[in-house]
Protein backbone atom coordinates (compact mmCIF):
# COMPACT_ATOMS: atom_id res chain seq x y z
CA UNK A 1 0.00 0.00 0.00
CA UNK A 2 1.43 3.71 -0.95
CA UNK A 3 1.50 5.52 1.43
CA UNK A 4 -0.81 9.16 1.42
CA UNK A 5 1.03 12.60 1.54
CA UNK A 6 -0.97 14.38 3.73
CA UNK A 7 1.39 17.28 5.07
CA UNK A 8 -0.88 19.59 3.95
CA UNK A 9 -4.12 18.33 5.52
CA UNK A 10 -5.86 18.94 8.97
CA UNK A 11 -8.31 17.08 10.49
CA UNK A 12 -11.05 19.51 8.84
CA UNK A 13 -9.68 19.15 5.31
CA UNK A 14 -9.44 15.59 6.32
CA UNK A 15 -12.93 15.41 7.53
CA UNK A 16 -14.43 16.99 4.31
CA UNK A 17 -12.78 15.22 2.43
CA UNK A 18 -14.13 11.94 3.80
CA UNK A 19 -17.78 13.24 3.61
CA UNK A 20 -16.90 13.80 0.20
CA UNK A 21 -16.28 9.83 0.13
CA UNK A 22 -12.63 10.54 -1.09
CA UNK A 23 -10.79 6.97 -0.95
CA UNK A 24 -7.63 8.38 -0.55
CA UNK A 25 -8.54 10.58 2.41
CA UNK A 26 -10.07 7.22 4.11
CA UNK A 27 -6.80 5.65 3.70
CA UNK A 28 -4.60 8.92 5.31
CA UNK A 29 -6.93 8.09 7.98
CA UNK A 30 -6.12 4.73 8.57
CA UNK A 31 -2.52 5.06 7.68
CA UNK A 32 -2.61 7.65 10.44
CA UNK A 33 -4.45 6.09 13.12
CA UNK A 34 -4.29 2.39 12.80
CA UNK A 35 -1.02 2.17 15.25
CA UNK A 36 -2.28 4.24 17.78
CA UNK A 37 -5.96 2.79 18.04
CA UNK A 38 -4.06 -0.47 17.62
CA UNK A 39 -1.67 0.52 20.61
CA UNK A 40 -4.60 2.12 22.71
CA UNK A 41 -6.55 -1.14 22.43
CA UNK A 42 -3.76 -3.49 22.71
CA UNK A 43 -3.39 -1.57 25.82
CA UNK A 44 -7.04 -2.81 27.62
CA UNK A 45 -7.63 -5.86 25.52
CA UNK A 46 -3.79 -7.81 25.99
CA UNK A 47 -5.10 -9.16 22.81
CA UNK A 48 -3.11 -8.66 19.34
CA UNK A 49 -5.81 -10.56 17.35
CA UNK A 50 -8.90 -8.78 19.16
CA UNK A 51 -7.41 -5.43 19.01
CA UNK A 52 -6.79 -5.82 15.06
CA UNK A 53 -10.26 -6.35 14.91
CA UNK A 54 -11.33 -3.60 16.78
CA UNK A 55 -9.30 -1.56 14.94
CA UNK A 56 -11.26 -2.72 11.82
CA UNK A 57 -14.51 -2.08 13.73
CA UNK A 58 -13.37 1.05 14.79
CA UNK A 59 -12.61 2.65 11.39
CA UNK A 60 -15.83 0.78 9.61
CA UNK A 61 -17.99 2.97 12.52
CA UNK A 62 -15.93 5.81 11.70
CA UNK A 63 -16.82 5.60 7.54
CA UNK A 64 -20.48 4.77 8.69
CA UNK A 65 -20.95 7.47 11.38
CA UNK A 66 -19.37 10.19 9.44
CA UNK A 67 -22.32 12.45 8.77
CA UNK A 68 -23.67 12.30 12.11
CA UNK A 69 -19.98 13.10 13.74
CA UNK A 70 -20.50 16.83 15.06
CA UNK A 71 -17.05 17.76 15.38
CA UNK A 72 -17.82 18.66 19.18
CA UNK A 73 -14.31 16.84 19.82
CA UNK A 74 -11.21 16.23 17.53
CA UNK A 75 -11.02 13.95 15.55
CA UNK A 76 -8.53 11.75 17.16
CA UNK A 77 -10.29 12.00 20.46
CA UNK A 78 -13.41 10.84 18.34
CA UNK A 79 -11.42 7.92 17.40
CA UNK A 80 -10.30 6.83 20.69
CA UNK A 81 -13.61 6.97 22.63
CA UNK A 82 -15.06 4.60 19.73
CA UNK A 83 -12.08 2.19 20.14
CA UNK A 84 -11.94 2.06 24.31
CA UNK A 85 -15.83 1.57 24.55
CA UNK A 86 -15.17 -1.00 21.58
CA UNK A 87 -12.41 -2.33 23.73
CA UNK A 88 -14.40 -2.14 27.09
CA UNK A 89 -17.62 -3.70 25.48
CA UNK A 90 -15.82 -6.35 24.20
CA UNK A 91 -13.99 -6.88 27.47
CA UNK A 92 -17.41 -7.03 29.23
CA UNK A 93 -18.47 -10.17 25.89
CA UNK A 94 -15.23 -11.72 26.61
CA UNK A 95 -15.89 -11.74 30.91
CA UNK A 96 -19.37 -12.96 30.47
CA UNK A 97 -17.60 -15.62 28.36
CA UNK A 98 -15.48 -16.79 31.42
CA UNK A 99 -12.39 -16.51 30.21
CA UNK A 100 -9.47 -15.69 32.09
CA UNK A 101 -8.93 -11.59 32.62
CA UNK A 102 -5.74 -11.62 30.39
CA UNK A 103 -3.75 -13.95 27.72
CA UNK A 104 -0.36 -14.12 27.41
CA UNK A 105 1.85 -11.77 24.43
CA UNK A 106 2.96 -14.15 22.05
CA UNK A 107 5.46 -13.05 19.06
CA UNK A 108 5.20 -14.58 15.92
CA UNK A 109 8.05 -16.91 16.69
CA UNK A 110 6.17 -18.20 18.89
CA UNK A 111 7.86 -16.96 22.11
CA UNK A 112 5.45 -15.32 24.73
CA UNK A 113 7.01 -11.75 25.42
CA UNK A 114 7.86 -8.67 24.12
CA UNK A 115 11.34 -8.66 22.58
CA UNK A 116 13.52 -5.88 24.92
CA UNK A 117 16.70 -7.14 24.88
CA UNK A 118 20.42 -5.82 23.48
CA UNK A 119 22.17 -7.66 21.11
CA UNK A 120 25.44 -7.08 23.58
CA UNK A 121 23.79 -8.66 26.25
CA UNK A 122 25.10 -12.11 27.21
CA UNK A 123 22.62 -14.89 25.66
CA UNK A 124 21.64 -16.16 28.98
CA UNK A 125 21.31 -13.27 30.98
CA UNK A 126 19.52 -11.76 28.08
CA UNK A 127 16.89 -15.01 28.13
CA UNK A 128 16.58 -14.67 31.76
CA UNK A 129 15.78 -10.83 31.01
CA UNK A 130 13.08 -12.15 28.83
CA UNK A 131 11.67 -14.14 30.82
CA UNK A 132 11.39 -11.72 34.00
CA UNK A 133 9.97 -9.21 31.29
CA UNK A 134 7.42 -11.77 29.97
CA UNK A 135 6.01 -12.28 33.89
CA UNK A 136 6.12 -8.44 34.41
CA UNK A 137 3.82 -8.24 31.43
CA UNK A 138 1.56 -10.55 32.98
CA UNK A 139 1.14 -8.49 35.81
CA UNK A 140 1.17 -5.70 33.76
CA UNK A 141 -2.14 -7.20 32.60
CA UNK A 142 -3.54 -7.97 35.52
CA UNK A 143 -4.00 -3.71 36.45
CA UNK A 144 -7.24 -3.13 35.69
CA UNK A 145 -8.26 -2.61 32.52
CA UNK A 146 -9.88 1.24 33.17
CA UNK A 147 -6.45 2.09 34.81
CA UNK A 148 -4.67 0.31 31.33
CA UNK A 149 -6.73 2.98 29.49
CA UNK A 150 -5.49 5.36 31.04
CA UNK A 151 -1.94 4.20 31.28
CA UNK A 152 -1.58 3.85 27.96
CA UNK A 153 -3.39 7.13 26.69
CA UNK A 154 -1.20 8.91 28.80
CA UNK A 155 2.10 7.14 27.96
CA UNK A 156 1.96 6.10 24.35
CA UNK A 157 -0.76 8.52 22.96
CA UNK A 158 0.57 11.42 25.66
CA UNK A 159 -3.20 12.68 25.82
CA UNK A 160 -3.71 15.34 28.54
CA UNK A 161 -5.55 14.87 31.37
CA UNK A 162 -8.26 16.70 29.77
CA UNK A 163 -8.51 14.92 26.80
CA UNK A 164 -8.77 11.63 28.49
CA UNK A 165 -11.18 12.87 31.13
CA UNK A 166 -13.30 13.95 28.14
CA UNK A 167 -12.94 10.59 26.16
CA UNK A 168 -13.46 8.44 29.20
CA UNK A 169 -16.24 11.13 30.51
CA UNK A 170 -14.57 11.14 33.72
CA UNK A 171 -13.38 13.55 35.97
CA UNK A 172 -9.98 14.83 35.76
CA UNK A 173 -9.19 14.22 39.30
CA UNK A 174 -10.34 10.90 38.24
CA UNK A 175 -7.85 10.73 35.79
CA UNK A 176 -4.95 11.81 38.04
CA UNK A 177 -5.62 9.55 40.62
CA UNK A 178 -6.50 5.91 38.64
CA UNK A 179 -3.17 6.99 36.95
CA UNK A 180 -1.27 7.89 40.06
CA UNK A 181 -2.44 4.40 41.06
CA UNK A 182 -1.90 2.55 37.73
CA UNK A 183 2.25 3.92 37.99
CA UNK A 184 2.85 3.05 41.58
CA UNK A 185 1.48 -0.47 41.03
CA UNK A 186 3.83 -0.91 38.27
CA UNK A 187 6.31 0.37 40.30
CA UNK A 188 6.09 -2.29 43.03
CA UNK A 189 5.78 -5.23 40.16
CA UNK A 190 8.87 -3.53 38.75
CA UNK A 191 10.88 -2.76 41.61
CA UNK A 192 13.47 -5.97 41.55
CA UNK A 193 13.37 -5.60 38.05
CA UNK A 194 15.03 -2.51 38.29
CA UNK A 195 17.05 -3.22 41.37
CA UNK A 196 18.70 -6.49 39.58
CA UNK A 197 19.21 -4.07 36.52
CA UNK A 198 20.82 -1.27 38.82
CA UNK A 199 22.61 -3.76 40.53
CA UNK A 200 23.63 -5.42 36.97
CA UNK B 1 7.02 27.28 48.30
CA UNK B 2 4.19 27.82 50.94
CA UNK B 3 1.38 26.23 48.54
CA UNK B 4 2.36 23.22 49.15
CA UNK B 5 3.06 22.16 52.83
CA UNK B 6 5.11 18.84 51.70
CA UNK B 7 6.70 18.95 48.10
CA UNK B 8 8.40 15.69 48.13
CA UNK B 9 4.40 14.29 47.45
CA UNK B 10 4.66 11.15 44.69
CA UNK B 11 1.20 12.43 43.67
CA UNK B 12 2.21 15.77 42.74
CA UNK B 13 5.20 14.60 41.51
CA UNK B 14 3.43 12.16 38.61
CA UNK B 15 1.22 15.22 37.62
CA UNK B 16 4.65 17.08 37.24
CA UNK B 17 5.86 14.14 35.26
CA UNK B 18 2.89 14.45 33.23
CA UNK B 19 3.07 18.52 32.76
CA UNK B 20 -0.57 18.58 34.28
CA UNK B 21 0.98 21.40 36.49
CA UNK B 22 0.40 25.67 36.21
CA UNK B 23 3.69 26.70 34.75
CA UNK B 24 4.85 28.41 38.18
CA UNK B 25 4.28 25.01 39.44
CA UNK B 26 6.31 22.75 36.92
CA UNK B 27 8.92 25.34 37.82
CA UNK B 28 8.90 25.48 41.78
CA UNK B 29 8.67 21.49 41.40
CA UNK B 30 11.20 21.21 39.01
CA UNK B 31 13.55 23.56 41.23
CA UNK B 32 12.90 21.03 44.33
CA UNK B 33 13.50 18.12 42.48
CA UNK B 34 17.02 19.65 41.63
CA UNK B 35 17.89 19.96 45.69
CA UNK B 36 15.90 16.88 46.92
CA UNK B 37 16.94 13.30 46.47
CA UNK B 38 14.36 11.56 46.88
CA UNK B 39 12.37 12.83 44.83
CA UNK B 40 14.91 12.38 42.27
CA UNK B 41 14.55 8.70 42.80
CA UNK B 42 10.94 9.12 42.30
CA UNK B 43 11.45 10.99 39.42
CA UNK B 44 14.11 8.26 38.20
CA UNK B 45 11.54 5.65 38.81
CA UNK B 46 8.85 7.56 37.39
CA UNK B 47 10.59 7.65 34.12
CA UNK B 48 11.92 4.09 34.14
CA UNK B 49 8.45 2.62 34.38
CA UNK B 50 7.19 4.73 31.56
CA UNK B 51 10.13 4.19 29.48
CA UNK B 52 9.57 0.07 30.46
CA UNK B 53 5.68 0.45 29.27
CA UNK B 54 6.40 2.26 26.44
CA UNK B 55 8.97 0.12 25.13
CA UNK B 56 7.02 -3.02 25.74
CA UNK B 57 3.84 -1.36 23.70
CA UNK B 58 5.99 -0.26 21.14
CA UNK B 59 7.64 -3.66 20.19
CA UNK B 60 4.02 -5.18 20.27
CA UNK B 61 2.88 -2.74 17.32
CA UNK B 62 6.23 -3.38 15.60
CA UNK B 63 5.05 -7.05 14.84
CA UNK B 64 1.97 -5.67 13.54
CA UNK B 65 1.93 -5.70 9.80
CA UNK B 66 -0.20 -2.57 9.44
CA UNK B 67 -0.17 -2.97 5.65
CA UNK B 68 -2.56 -5.86 5.46
CA UNK B 69 -4.63 -4.65 8.07
CA UNK B 70 -5.18 -1.56 6.12
CA UNK B 71 -5.89 -3.78 3.29
CA UNK B 72 -8.51 -5.30 5.24
CA UNK B 73 -10.05 -2.59 6.74
CA UNK B 74 -10.27 -0.97 2.66
CA UNK B 75 -11.78 -3.90 1.49
CA UNK B 76 -14.44 -4.13 3.86
CA UNK B 77 -15.15 -0.65 3.37
CA UNK B 78 -15.44 -1.51 -0.38
CA UNK B 79 -17.83 -4.62 0.22
CA UNK B 80 -19.70 -2.28 2.13
CA UNK B 81 -20.02 0.30 -0.81
CA UNK B 82 -20.86 -2.88 -3.39
CA UNK B 83 -23.50 -4.26 -1.52
CA UNK B 84 -25.13 -0.40 -0.93
CA UNK B 85 -24.81 -0.06 -4.93
CA UNK B 86 -25.78 -3.71 -5.36
CA UNK B 87 -28.97 -2.61 -3.14
CA UNK B 88 -29.44 0.64 -5.26
CA UNK B 89 -29.02 -1.17 -8.49
CA UNK B 90 -31.75 -3.72 -7.46
CA UNK B 91 -34.10 -1.06 -6.91
CA UNK B 92 -33.68 0.55 -10.44
CA UNK B 93 -34.11 -2.76 -11.83
CA UNK B 94 -37.08 -3.33 -9.90
CA UNK B 95 -38.21 -0.14 -11.15
CA UNK B 96 -37.46 -1.60 -14.85
CA UNK B 97 -39.79 -4.12 -13.93
CA UNK B 98 -42.57 -2.68 -12.27
CA UNK B 99 -42.73 0.28 -14.22
CA UNK B 100 -43.94 -1.28 -17.77
CA UNK B 101 -46.08 -3.65 -15.95
CA UNK B 102 -47.85 -0.86 -14.06
CA UNK B 103 -48.02 0.78 -17.50
CA UNK B 104 -49.31 -2.68 -19.44
CA UNK B 105 -51.93 -3.08 -17.10
CA UNK B 106 -53.16 0.56 -17.40
CA UNK B 107 -53.51 0.32 -20.91
CA UNK B 108 -55.28 -2.82 -20.94
CA UNK B 109 -57.61 -1.24 -18.38
CA UNK B 110 -58.31 1.32 -20.83
CA UNK B 111 -58.51 -0.90 -23.71
CA UNK B 112 -61.35 -2.91 -22.17
CA UNK B 113 -63.24 -0.19 -20.50
CA UNK B 114 -63.77 1.58 -24.48
CA UNK B 115 -64.24 -1.88 -25.96
CA UNK B 116 -66.69 -3.10 -24.32
CA UNK B 117 -70.34 -2.92 -24.74
CA UNK B 118 -71.95 -1.31 -21.98
CA UNK B 119 -75.10 -3.36 -20.52
CA UNK B 120 -78.54 -3.14 -21.93
CA UNK B 121 -80.01 -2.56 -18.51
CA UNK B 122 -78.86 -0.03 -16.07
CA UNK B 123 -79.12 -0.57 -12.60
CA UNK B 124 -81.36 1.44 -10.85
CA UNK B 125 -84.61 1.61 -9.10
CA UNK B 126 -87.80 0.03 -11.32
CA UNK B 127 -91.17 1.76 -11.50
CA UNK B 128 -94.25 -0.04 -10.02
CA UNK B 129 -96.91 0.24 -12.40
CA UNK B 130 -99.60 -1.63 -10.70
CA UNK B 131 -100.57 -4.47 -7.76
CA UNK B 132 -103.11 -7.09 -6.98
CA UNK B 133 -103.68 -8.45 -3.52
CA UNK B 134 -105.82 -11.95 -3.49
CA UNK B 135 -106.75 -14.40 -0.99
CA UNK B 136 -104.32 -16.44 -1.95
CA UNK B 137 -101.80 -14.82 -3.71
CA UNK B 138 -100.15 -11.40 -4.46
CA UNK B 139 -98.78 -9.78 -7.83
CA UNK B 140 -97.22 -6.57 -8.73
CA UNK B 141 -96.26 -5.34 -12.48
CA UNK B 142 -92.78 -3.80 -12.35
CA UNK B 143 -91.01 -1.51 -14.91
CA UNK B 144 -87.23 -1.01 -15.22
CA UNK B 145 -86.02 2.16 -15.74
CA UNK B 146 -84.59 3.43 -19.29
CA UNK B 147 -84.27 -0.23 -20.81
CA UNK B 148 -88.44 -0.31 -20.02
CA UNK B 149 -88.45 -4.20 -19.23
CA UNK B 150 -91.87 -5.26 -17.76
CA UNK B 151 -91.10 -7.56 -13.78
CA UNK B 152 -93.38 -10.02 -12.39
CA UNK B 153 -93.50 -10.09 -8.91
CA UNK B 154 -95.49 -13.56 -8.04
CA UNK B 155 -96.07 -14.27 -4.23
CA UNK B 156 -98.87 -17.00 -2.14
CA UNK B 157 -100.27 -15.37 0.56
CA UNK B 158 -101.31 -18.58 2.15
Amino acid sequence: MSKINTDSWDDAKLLSLLRQGNEDAFRALVQKYQARLFRTAYGITYNKEESAEIVQEVFLKVWENLHSFREESKLSTWLYRITVNLCLNWKRTWKRRFRHYHQPIENPDGSEIPELTNDEEHPESALQKKEQEKILWEKIGELPEDARAILVLKECEGLSYDEIADLLKIKKGTVSSRLFYARQRLKELLKDYFDEKEGA
Amino acid sequence: MSKYQNICDSMLLSRFFDRELEPDEQTLVREHIKSCPSCQKMHREHQAVSDFFRAGMDEIVSQIRFDSLETKILEQIREKQISWQTKLKLFFLSRRIIIPIAAMAAMMFIFFSLTVKSPVSVAGPSALITSFTGDISSVMFLETPESHQTIIWFQETF
